[in-house]
């Protein structure tokens, strides 16, 4: 308990002396308010998006097409990941084609994904997915292939056998740093889900960024960055919040 | 026929391409219900042998069988306890002992109920909720124990068993296993660095020695009834196995004089 306020008040100086930053570096700066919005601006931005209900909308929107994307490529990529950790033959042969997917930025997919799955939430969505997927997919290998051989040896001498072994010895073994990859990949699927939003839809906080772009509303634009920043921020302790509570469940981890 | 049979058994692991011998040549028998210890010095090849008995890891050259049947993969008919336990820390102690119940055909009272019979007989009962990590290591050995024992094997191996454990503790785990094993009437082969474990626990040893790892004797342990550490006859016995190694330690020749 104590931690946690220790935590909150981090938290809380670490912001204050930000905005007063902010606020120092706009006061000595040249740019006009329409240029570079000072903290009160981008404040007024923020409460005004929530009063006309447009922010609650967008991160709604944005959320939803989050959950499905990440939440999907989560579940594809561990079992995928769980499979070929424990056929490295079958994985010799995916590692390439997956190392040659991996450096390519899923926004470079995402003409072909509108032609494919068209507009509205599917472009974004698939971009988060190929966002998660890969660094998932990639720890989930890792962590079987790292797993104590003893474990094995327990199973095999307890006639653990597949396809059981893979819920009941191999994925709780690996799940330390599988769920390490987990939370690694959320922080770069929310990152796309912004990007992936700028093209092909009319919600959603990337969407927020451009419209108020095209409509020179920099305080928006900055209030919609703030938005992602802290969302993503939150998202992270949450997960952060699960895993604890996972690993504790499981005896994995001391506190 | 005996029981356990190893007959001129060799294992070679190949390493960058250069063949190295772990043991040669080695040939025992163990009979049913026998204790036997396997002694030697670190890197003799005891963990390999073992692992060749319970069919984790089968001989390059030879035979083990048991049983009359050869060896060539793990079974719940004998078991093996390692020395760093092996519990699964994401299962308490109660699921951790029903995992070689899983794939039988038991309900989950049934289940519950075996695993919590031998939870009790080795004096556990009050952490079944507990997690391995919860557990001092005898306490996690014992659980290691009990998950053995409910399988109902008929062989336990066990390979240095307590070889993370403080003296105390280990005594006792020795006398435990030692009543544990006649209680449940199992055969037991002991891997163990420890001359005086080895003489305490075992109805035979087996003696190694490294480079590669072949058997220097087998010796049976004339002792009768409990025994007791510090008697002349057990003093005495210790110090025949410690020539074989040659060299005999001095604080024991003062026992004998
Ligand atoms: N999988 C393996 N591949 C290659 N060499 C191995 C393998 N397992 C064991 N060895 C080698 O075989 C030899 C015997 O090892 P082993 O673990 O059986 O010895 P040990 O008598 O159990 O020693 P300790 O008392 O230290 O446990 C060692 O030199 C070891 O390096
Ligand atoms: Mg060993």
């Amino acid at each position: 308990m104590k931690k946690t306020l220790r935590g909150v008040r981090n938290v809380v100086v670490s912001f204050a002396l930000l905005i007063i930053l902010w606020q120092a570096v706009f006061s000595v700066s040249h740019f006009s308010e329409a240029l570079f919005p000072s903290p009160t601006t981008a404040f007024k931005a923020l409460l005004e998006t929530i009063q006309d209900g447009t922010l609650v909308g967008n991160i709604a929107a944005s959320l939803k097409r989050f959950a499905i994307g990440y939440a999907s490529a989560v579940v594809v990529a561990v079992i995928l990941g769980l499979i070929l950790g424990v056929l490295p033959r079958v994985f010799q042969f995916v590692n390439p084609i997956v190392q040659l997917l991996r450096p390519i930025s899923p926004m470079a997919w995402a003409p072909f994904i509108v032609l494919w799955v068209g507009i509205g939430d599917a472009p974004a969505t698939v971009v988060v997915f190929i966002a998660a997927f890969f660094p998932v997919l990639l720890s989930t290998v890792s962590a079987v292939v790292n797993i104590d051989p003893i474990y094995f040896k327990v199973a095999r001498n307890f006639g653990v056998k597949q396809p059981y072994a893979l819920w009941k010895i191999i994925f709780p073994a690996a799940f330390p740093q599988i769920a390490n990859g987990i939370h690694l990949a959320l922080g770069t699927a929310w990152v796309f889900l912004a990007a992936g939003e700028m093209n092909g839809v009319q919600s959603g906080l990337g969407y927020m960024v451009v419209d108020a772009r095209n409509n020179l509303r920099t305080d928006v634009l900055l209030a919609a960055i703030i938005t992602i920043g802290a969302l993503g921020l939150a998202l992270d302790g949450a997960l952060k919040f699960v895993d604890k509570r996972i690993l504790n469940t499981w005896g994995g981890v001391e506190n | 026929m005996s029981y356990i049979e190893v007959e001129r058994a060799t294992k070679e692991f190949v390493h960058d391409k250069t063949p190295f011998t772990a043991f040669e040549n080695i040939s025992l028998t163990i009979e049913r219900g026998e204790f036997v210890c396997i002694l030697g010095a670190s890197g003799c090849g005891k963990s390999t042998l073992l692992n060749a008995l319970a069919g984790f890891s089968p001989v390059t050259r030879g035979r083990v069988t048991i049983d009359g049947r050869e060896v060539v993969e793990p079974s719940t008919k004998y078991v093996t306890i390692f020395q760093n336990y092996g519990l699964l820390p994401w299962r308490n102690v109660q699921k951790n002992v029903e995992l070689g119940l899983e794939n039988r055909k038991l309900t989950r009272d049934e289940r519950r109920e075996i695993a919590s019979k031998y939870i009790d007989l080795v004096g556990l009962s009050a952490f079944k909720r507990s997690y391995p990590r919860q557990l001092s290591g005898g306490m996690q050995q014992r659980v290691a124990i009990a998950r053995a024992l409910a399988v109902d094997p008929e062989i336990l191996f066990m390979d240095e068993p307590f070889g993370a454990l403080d003296a105390i503790t280990r005594s006792k785990l020795q006398d435990d296993v030692r009543a544990l094993s006649q209680i449940e009437r199992k055969t037991v082969v002991f891997v163990t660095h420890d001359i005086t474990e080895a003489v305490y626990l075992a109805d035979k040893i087996v003696v190694l020695t490294p480079n590669p790892g072949r058997v220097k004797a087998i010796v049976p342990v004339p002792l009768q009834g409990p025994r007791d550490r510090v008697s002349h006859e057990f003093l005495e016995f210790q110090n025949r196995i410690f020539d074989l190694f040659h060299r005999a330690p001095d604080e024991l020749v003062e026992y004998m004089i």
